[in-house]
């Protein structure tokens, strides 16, 4: 399903003249319905890596190849078309944060994902609602604007948004950091649920118990050894 | 993969006022269904790419337009007097309404004259599509008889997407559209353009100082420097692993 081999990212930063590494040598791979969890102190490279393959951040070493039904691609190597397109279909990532949209309202903010699919609006909205309220939001918020919502219901949208299609690849950096615990029971139904329908996950986790019996492999990511100087 | 042709295509366009370079070796694509954001500082060439796209400059390069009747022909190889029947393709919505509307007649009327242009004739056909494209712009129906002095800047903004709708062009160009519009304003007029792009499939070319916009709206984003693409990619990326030291001088100093 997914394979990093030896996966790298280095940035280099003009104002400071160095590069600074993110992560380098990442190898692993995973099969569809497991969960991969990533390891390690903060500035490890945890989120990095997560960026990376979903390539908002552009490799600069390294393998990730992901089979597609249209084929094994590498995701390092592809075009941005081709990016856009297999996110579209592929990949859900659920960042530490959502990007509030102005004057865009819960509900149409996490039905979107389904309205680029060509669902129906009334029904993409129905599918939004339920999830909304499955992860625990109050229901006098799905048609309110989210700039102006509690760390924990913006996270319940971030979550929503990721969940509402079957990703067959999902990438979550800490999503449960600020749900309370029944948003964190509910996400971890969910995430089984997703598990025994072939979904692939690779998480960044705030603590264990949020994937208690969920896990199938773990990767540590090393503190970094090596922070080059380049002139 | 996904094989994909561009609607529109730039290679290699050069453009010189004097014996300064204002374009330098410059192409972009823009895709079905995408928006394309070109950011850059003032003076970086943003505002003569946008000309050259819209067939108002000539410019060294090549200029291509991926639709029936246009295939292989090379606008920038046009005789000014061929170059409108081309740009009857595209539309530019521009930062100020004065530039595109007849601020004196009313909003219906400015609507509808791309359809004259075309050739209809018939009153209530008129009316009828010049109505449909107003309602698709989120124009209230009710002000339609105004004339866009009488408008706000929302208001007129919403006016000429209507009139480049009812154009039913290729791909729309946006200059700096909401700029010096308030927030509200400017996040409602952002909600209608993701709209029409879902909606519609429309195309769109927005060029912008503000990331925050581009960000809002941006498929994909193309960073002009002096003149030069000296960055393109997908536009989270751009703005989250900058390359070139303008554009992490850019996005470094983003509110």
């Amino acid at each position: 399903m997914l394979q990093v081999i030896d996966l790298e990212k280095r940035f280099f930063l003009h104002r400071l003249g160095r590069e600074v590494l993110a992560f380098r040598q990442v190898s692993f791979s995973l099969q569809a319905g497991e969960l991969l969890l990533l390891e390690g102190p903060n500035g490890a490279g945890k989120s990095s890596l997560l960026r990376t393959l979903y390539r908002s951040y552009c490799p600069t070493g390294g393998q990730i190849l992901l089979q597609t039904p249209r084929g094994r691609v590498d995701l390092a190597r592809l075009g941005d078309r081709e990016i856009l397109w297999i996110r579209r279909e592929y990949i859900g990532y659920v960042s530490q944060f959502l990007d509030p949209r102005p004057r865009t309202t819960a509900l149409e903010l996490v039905a979107e994902p389904l309205l680029w699919r060509g669902v129906e609006e009334s029904r993409a909205r129905q599918r939004a609602a339920e999830l909304l309220l499955e992860l625990g939001l109050k229901p006098e918020l799905l048609e309110a604007f989210p700039t102006g919502f509690s760390g924990g219901e913006k996270q319940k949208l971030n979550l929503a948004r990721s969940l509402i299609h079957p990703y067959p690849l999902l990438l979550l950096d800490e999503p449960t950091a600020s749900l309370d615990a029944g948003a964190r029971k509910a996400l971890r139904e969910r995430l089984r649920l997703l598990k025994q329908q072939g979904t692939a996950l690779v998480g960044v986790f705030h603590s264990p118990e949020d994937v208690a019996g969920l896990v199938d492999k773990t990767y540590h990511l090393e503190e970094k050894q090596d922070v080059a100087v380049r002139t | 993969m996904v094989e994909e042709r561009p609607l529109l295509e730039l290679v290699k366009v050069w453009k010189a006022y004097g014996d300064r370079w204002a374009l330098k070796n410059v192409s972009l694509k823009l895709y079905p269904q995408e928006v394309l954001g070109v950011v850059g500082a003032s003076g970086s060439g943003k505002s003569t790419l946008l000309r050259i796209l819209y067939l108002q400059e000539p410019a060294q390069g090549e200029y291509w337009l991926n639709i029936p009747g246009w295939e292989g022909c090379n606008l920038l190889s046009l005789s000014p007097y061929e170059r409108p029947a081309a740009r009857r393709h595209l539309a530019m919505v521009y930062q100020e309404a004065a530039q595109a509307l007849r601020m004196g007649f009313a909003a219906l009327t400015n609507v509808a004259e791309p359809l004259v242009l075309k050739g209809e004739r018939r009153f209530e056909v008129l009316q009828k599509e010049a109505q449909a494209a107003l309602e698709r712009a989120d124009f209230p129906l009710a002000r339609a008889g105004d004339p866009p002095t009488f408008l706000s800047g929302g208001e007129r903004q919403r006016v000429q997407i209507a009139k480049a709708l009812a154009q039913e062009p290729t791909a729309i160009l946006l200059d700096e559209p909401t700029t010096g519009l308030d927030l509200l304003v400017q996040a409602t007029f952002l909600d209608t353009l993701r709209r029409l792009k879902r909606q519609l499939g429309m195309s769109l070319i927005l060029v912008s100082h503000d990331l925050s916009v581009v960000r809002a709206l941006a498929d994909r984003i193309v960073v002009l420097h002096q003149g030069e693409v000296v960055e393109e990619g997908l536009a989270d990326q751009v703005l989250e692993d900058p390359r070139h030291p303008f554009t992490q001088d850019l996005v470094a100093a983003r509110l």
